[in-house]
This record gives structure tokens, sequence and C-alpha cells, in this order.
């Protein structure tokens, strides 16, 4: 709308509902949102730097990297925060507020999974706030300090020279110390068409995008535990037929939901596994196999609804050769320190309730720890 | 069915954040809604209902009301039901759909910006746009969640 204001007669812009334009939503493969069209042509899937979007609007296309303003060609930094989830955007911050220039790499969405949510009920002060407007409120506030390169992946990271070197797809880029917050990921089934049909009735937050299947719908939920059910509850509720499909004969989530599922007569396929998701432009047919019989069927279906949990962006701290769990989290002490010094962690990453107050705390205190260690080096301390 | 549905969607609370944001107003802002019956009819009444509680909040915004293939469609190019225009003379902004939940934010931002003429853009990226010469059409598809 700005732009709209600012470009009268050159921009146009519309802001269209999907539940009410489903085939527009549909022809546009928007059935997931916020999702940014300039003409025919996708520039954003959630969030987007304003000055991401301005760059989008001028080339006609995406971009993958706008110079900051004020920091042109700097290549050397005190910390690199790789995610600009909560955990990286109150790193960032912290890290400047202590002295320390920081630059953040961003290769998605800013604001990682609380972009996806909704509503945000449990931020302390902050009451019933949507996901996205306290995103915009945080990067909002870390862009006063520090600098967020979107779209810019971190492909490795070295040491080099008493400090280290993070390879970027726009060069390398020195830093005296690292703060990995590269957060997690749905699981994603790997069964055929899921990848085709992600974003057109295939999808991994029931509750960004359940709305548009809420007049009776055939939905299918995918999982057994505390997320799978909590979506099939949020689903029914909202008016949608569903359907939980899970792998074993008992649920693994805890009994109360169990119940809840149960009372509302909420269908279970047990024992059984997705082998495709199939439609051409849209889900329409899922194919199931029984685990015990191994027959398979084919079911009608708008939307799987995948809850399957979560997997550790890890790639990049198994290649720096950090010590991680046995589930792929990075191993982190009380001061976010890693097992390698002056690399930290913060976050979803650290395993954990994976919580958004959790991540800003972690954030914090990889910031401040970091600026302790780079005055005092503690593990020099402990050789001599 | 104007003022019913108004009772029904409308609540005072909604009213006193709207005279709250409209305080900023400036310029005479004119809206257009566009509908048709039978199509989204739960959003059209909604659409009806937000828009016309604010001509009673501020004078400063002067509603109409159309159908699909008036005259007035046909003009402003609007098939969908509902569709709302903001300040169609002066600019090109466009809701297509009932901006409820978290989008009823933005459309009162945008209210707000066409009737002042200042925007929410960074100087920055005021100077980036300076760039743009060719004509753009942005879409923003959203949800009320």
């Amino acid at each position: 709308m700005s732009t709209a204001i600012e470009k009268k007669g050159l921009v146009s812009a519309e802001v269209i509902e999907i539940y009410e334009n489903r085939d527009l939503a549909e022809k546009y493969a928007a059935m997931t949102v916020p999702k940014t069209f300039i003409g025919e042509t996708l520039v954003s899937s959630g969030l987007q730097p304003e000055d991401y979007f301005v760059e989008s609007l001028i080339a006609g296309e995406p971009v993958e990297y706008v110079r900051p303003s004020g920091r042109e060609d700097l290549r050397e930094y005190d910390i690199v925060v790789i995610g600009a989830g909560p955990a990286g955007l109150t790193a960032a911050l912290y890290a400047e507020r202590s002295g320390l220039k920081s630059v953040i790499f961003e290769k998605a969405s800013i604001g990682g999974q609380i972009a996806i949510t909704p509503i945000v009920e449990n931020y302390p002060g902050l009451g019933s706030i949507a996901g996205k407007t306290l995103v915009e409120l945080m990067a909002n506030q870390t862009m006063e300090y520090s600098s967020i390169l979107q779209g810019v992946d971190v492909s490795e990271i070295k040491k080099e020279n008493g400090g280290f070197e993070a390879a970027t797809g726009r060069g390398v880029y020195r830093a005296r110390a690292i703060i990995i917050a590269t957060g997690a990921g749905s699981k994603k089934l790997n069964a055929a068409g899921e990848d085709k049909l992600a974003g057109r009735g295939v999808s991994y937050c029931a509750t960004c995008d359940g709305y548009l299947f809420k007049d009776g719908k055939n939905v299918l939920v995918i999982g057994g535990g505390n997320s799978a059910l909590t979506d099939a509850l949020y689903l029914d509720s909202l008016g949608a037929h569903v359907t939980i499909v899970h792998r074993r004969e008992t649920f693994r989530a805890e009994e109360r939901l169990q119940q809840s599922v149960f009372q509302r007569n909420i269908p279970v396929m047990w024992n059984t596994i997705v082998k495709e998701v199939i439609g051409e432009r849209v889900v329409e047919k899922v194919k199931i196999e029984d685990v015990k019989t191994r027959k398979t069927n084919i079911i009608k279906a708008d939307a799987v609804f995948i809850a399957i949990g979560y997997e550790p962006n890890s790639a990049l701290a198994e290649k720096l050769g950090l010590t991680m769990d046995e589930e792929g989290y990075i191993k982190v002490d009380g001061r976010m320190r890693t097992s390698m010094p002056l690399v930290y962690a913060a976050g979803d990453i650290t395993g954990g309730v994976k919580q958004i107050v959790t991540a800003v705390s972690q954030g914090a205190v990889a910031a401040l720890t970091a600026f302790e260690d780079i005055a005092n080096p503690y593990w020099k301390k402990q050789v001599s | 069915m104007e003022k019913e549905k108004k009772a029904e969607f409308i609540t005072e609370d909604i009213k006193n954040a709207l005279r709250e944001a409209f305080k900023e107003l400036k310029d005479v802002v004119r809206i257009e809604v566009y509908t048709k019956d039978g199509i989204n009819d739960t959003f059209n009444e909604l659409a009806v209902a937000l828009t016309s509680a604010m001509p009673e909040i501020s004078d400063k915004i002067k509603v109409s009301y159309h159908q699909i293939g008036d005259e007035s469609s046909r003009e402003r190019n609007v098939h969908r039901s509902p569709t709302i225009l903001i300040a169609p003379d002066k600019y090109n902004m466009r809701y297509t759909g009932s901006p409820v939940g978290e989008e009823g934010r933005s459309f009162v931002m945008g209210i707000i910006m066409a009737s002042t003429g200042k925007t929410l853009l960074t100087d920055d990226s005021r100077k980036r746009l300076a760039r743009l010469q060719d004509k753009r059409h942005i879409r923003v598809f959203v949800s009320p969640t």
C-alpha cells in the first residue's frame, strides 16, 4: 500500500483474501500465506524486509541480496549471526548494544517459526499478538542496530587466522565469533507428490493454512504426537472433516489431547502411512498403506497436514564439527557456548522447549557471553 | 440490511479503536464497496458493516456502495465480490475480499495513508523506490488468521 501511494500512477496494490477467492489462491498456488507477487511473479513467501520488497518491486522479480545502506562492502564483523528468527534477531541486538559489530544472514524468511504462527499468546507483556506482527516488531528493532542479509546462505564456516570465515553466496565474511541460530524445521514425510503439492494443499502448519478448508473439506492430519492431535482438534473445530493418519497403533500425545480427539469422534487410521499425495494443481487424493497388511488404498482429500515433528537445521554445525546431541541438536552450556570456543548457539537449534521466549533469552545470553569471551578468552586461561 | 449487520459485527471496542486511529485523517478519503448477492454473502455483509460504520466515526470518510456489473464496476475493472477500493480517484489500492481479522489493521492503515499521503516507508526505501520507472501490480495473498 505504501508503494502505491509513493508511486501513484505506477504502482497498483491488491490484497486478496484467499478464502473468498479460492480460485485465485489455487491459480497462484497461494494456499499458504502470505505470498507476494509482482505481476505474475512470486517474489516472497512470508515476510520480507522492506528494502528487499522495494528492490523486488523495481526488478519485477525476487532479489537475492540487497546491499545494506551504510555498511556497503563491509566484510569484517565482530559477530556473524546465522538465522533471523527470534534468537538470531535478539543476539544481534544485544551484540550491537554491547559495542560489537554484527551481521545476520538469513537464507529464507525473517522470523523463522514465529512468522508462520498465527497468534502468539504466551509472550509476556504482549497478551495476544499475531506472529507476523511480533516478527515485524523484533526485526525493526534489530535493524535499528544491525543488518539482515536475507536470501544469503552461509555454506561453511572455517576457523582462520584466530577468527572465523563464513563462506556465503556473496563472498567471504570474517568474524571474531559466530552465533548459530538456524532453528528447526518441520519434518517431511518424504512421500511422493509431497514437494510438488506443498502450498497446494500439503501443509506443515494447520493454524496457518487450515482456514481454507474449514467448510467440510476432507483433510488428513499425519502424525500421533501433541502437534498432530492439536492440529486435528483445531481443524475439527473449524468445521473440516478431519481424519488422523498414524503409523502406529497408539498415540504418543499426552492423554488429555487423546481424550479430546476420541470425544469428538475424529476418525483415526491406525498403522497407516502415506505413500503418495496425488493431484494435478492441488491435493485431490492420497495413497495410503496399511503397514501390517501392506494393502494400499486411495482416499479423497483436499489437504494433508503433516505434523510428525521437527528436525534441527544442523548442516552448518555438523560441518564445523560441533558436538551435537543424539537428536542432532547443538550441545550448549548454560552460557550458550558450544564445544568450540567463540561459537555459540541459540534458539530451536539447541533443542529443548522451543519457545519464543527461550529463544530470545538464549540469543541475549549468547551475545553477552560472546562479548565477555572476546574480551577475556576463558579457554586460554584454562590452558595457562 | 446495513444497520442490522453493523450492530452485529462492529462492536463498541472496534468503533473506539477506529475513532482513535482516524484522528490522524487529513484529506477526505472515498471508499467504494462492490458486492454481488449470492457470492461470498457473509463477507459482503462484513465489508458493508465495516465500511458503513466508518463515516459515522469520521466525516473525512465517504463510502459508496455498488453492484458488480454496474457501470462503476466496469469503469473500475471490479469483478469479484466483495471488493473495496481505497481512494480510487487518486490511488490504485484494492481489497479483493473483506479485510477481516489481522487484515483489518492494514486496511485502516491504508485509509490513513491515503488521507495523509504519508506512508510507512523508511527514507532508505523511498530513495530506492525513486528508481522505479515501470508500471507494477502487487498482489498479496492473505487470510484472516
